[in-house]
């Protein structure tokens, strides 16, 4: 299945300074992350059997939290091989992010 | 016909009833309002009014009270405090002499107690920037407590300079007369008296920081993503786990010095709340271990580092800010991490990790990077 690869851009869309985990912390959480863009999104690639590429570069950085909290959330909710066969992640500014995020991403356990 | 002195009523006799008075007007009212007075409406309004008497005089009562508590306070902020003078340990670093820093820290608050607080730096030498934060921690200690801190500046050069130039005198009143030179250094706090939603997790102060280390090391205001994630870490920790029960959010600060010397710039977080130790909940395993004493709070400060301990929280996920900020250190993103929590004293470059003979009611970070 062929389709146009849909794109998500962190700083752009979101925030330049990623906040922490949860709404109830702060601004720019990766909770707001994950709720408002990065699982509709996703949806809509999955579904269309597309690829999301997220651009994570751009920030000032990225506490771990907001990272866990969005991407392992995801992989939470969608299942590892589902996130990991439509989400595609780009950070040429520090490329062992993609290493980070991959890691939370296998480690993130299923509800019950 | 005889005049008598009285004579007899020619009115034809009245039938005679309970409350009949005869004619008089004021029989007539008395009458009245003693009916009213017995009717249920009458009593309803009288109990009403009763209890808002009681509810004005009770408010009355309370307002005297705490009139008497403001005045007694007034008198007792009048009385005058005695000053106490703290020496502070010669090599003043948190770094390379935490069981010295954290016995000043113990008598300043002992002393506090009591007194008002004059923290002795003359002989100081061998100052480290995180002394700074450490200094300021104090202040807003005894602020909180009501008592008075001053303090003198050291005579050793370099000492005196990381203390002028570390930021720490933005935060301070100085002695009339005192001109400040070009700072090295900036710290920022997040504190009770000044909370606020916006401020409870601030990566603009973390911006803020780090845009000043990296101007000062190349001259231009860069991103540093392994500083910006371990201090947002270090803010979220605190924000969750610090504060003693039932009492509000711990405050914290946070400092950044440029080591022209050594180029390098210097992070410091620093809070006094219960320390990881005391915020984090064990395995039963764990825990066992603990209490027969086959694990020191040394090695479990090394297992939480190496993220060899789960979350307290025990939700999926957690407990990643400490592994993360042993890794970046590991990989070279950041130098000499420090941490330093209750009883543990860990050196995560060196992987040295030693138990203190006292104990730091609180967490403090240390990081450089180049």
């Amino acid at each position: 299945m062929i389709g146009e690869r849909l794109e998500l851009s962190v700083a752009k869309d979101f925030s330049v300074t990623p906040g922490p985990r949860l709404r109830s912390e702060g601004e720019y959480s990766g909770q707001a992350f994950l709720e408002d863009l990065l699982r509709p999104k996703f949806v809509s690639a999955s579904e269309s059997g597309t690829k999301l590429l997220v651009d994570l570069d751009g920030v000032a950085g990225y506490p771990s939290s907001f990272l866990e909290q969005a991407f392992g959330g995801l992989a939470r909710e969608f299942g590892t091989e589902r996130v990991l066969r439509h989400l595609e992640l780009v950070c040429t500014d520090e490329p062992y992010i993609t290493d980070q995020v991959t890691k939370y991403i296998h480690r993130a356990v299923l509800p019950k | 016909m005889s005049h008598a002195f009285f004579r007899q009523s020619s009115a034809p006799e009245r039938p005679r009833g309970r409350f009949d008075f005869g004619n008089s007007w004021f029989s007539i009212v008395t009458l009245t309002l003693k009916k009213l007075i017995v009717s249920a409406k009458w009593k309803k309004y009288l109990a009403s009014r009763q209890k808002s008497q009681a509810a004005a005089n009770a408010r009355f009562l309370a307002h005297r009270k705490i009139r008497s508590k403001e005045r007694n306070r007034r008198v007792r902020r009048r009385l005058p405090k005695a000053t106490i003078r703290v020496l502070a340990p010669k090599v003043f670093s948190f770094i390379s002499n935490p069981e010295g820093v954290i016995q000043f820290i113990q008598s300043v608050r002992e002393t506090s107690v009591s007194s008002n607080v004059f923290v002795d730096l003359e002989h100081v030498h061998g100052m480290t920037p995180d002394a700074a934060a450490v200094l300021l921690a104090m202040v807003q200690h005894c602020r909180i407590v009501g008592v008075n801190m001053s303090g003198n500046a050291p005579l050793e050069s370099e000492s005196r300079e990381i203390l002028n130039n570390s930021g720490f005198r933005s935060h301070v009143r100085s002695a009339p007369g005192f001109r400040a030179t070009a700072a090295s250094g900036r710290i920022g706090k997040f504190a009770k008296s000044r909370e606020t939603e916006s401020n409870r997790y601030s990566q603009e102060l973390a911006l803020e920081m780090i845009q000043f280390a990296t101007l000062q090391l190349t001259g231009t205001v860069q991103h540093n993503w392994p500083s910006y994630s371990v201090l947002g870490e270090a803010m979220l920790n605190t924000l969750n786990h610090a504060a003693k029960k039932g009492e509000p959010k711990e405050p914290w600060w946070a400092s950044v010095y440029h080591d022209a010397k050594r180029r390098r710039a210097c992070f410091t977080f620093l809070d006094q709340g219960v320390g990881i130790f005391k915020s984090h909940t064990l395995t039963a395993n764990l825990k066992f271990k603990q209490l027969v004493g086959l694990l020191d709070p040394a090695q479990l400060l090394e297992k939480l580092l190496k993220g060899e301990i789960p979350s307290s929280t025990r939700i999926a996920g957690r407990g990643n800010g400490l592994p993360e900020m042993y890794e970046s250190c590991k990989a070279g993103r950041i130098r000499n991490l420090r941490v330093i929590a209750n009883q543990a004293y860990g050196d995560a470059e060196l992987d040295r990790y030693f138990v203190l003979s006292s104990s730091f009611e609180g967490t403090f970070l240390y990081w450089e990077i180049e």
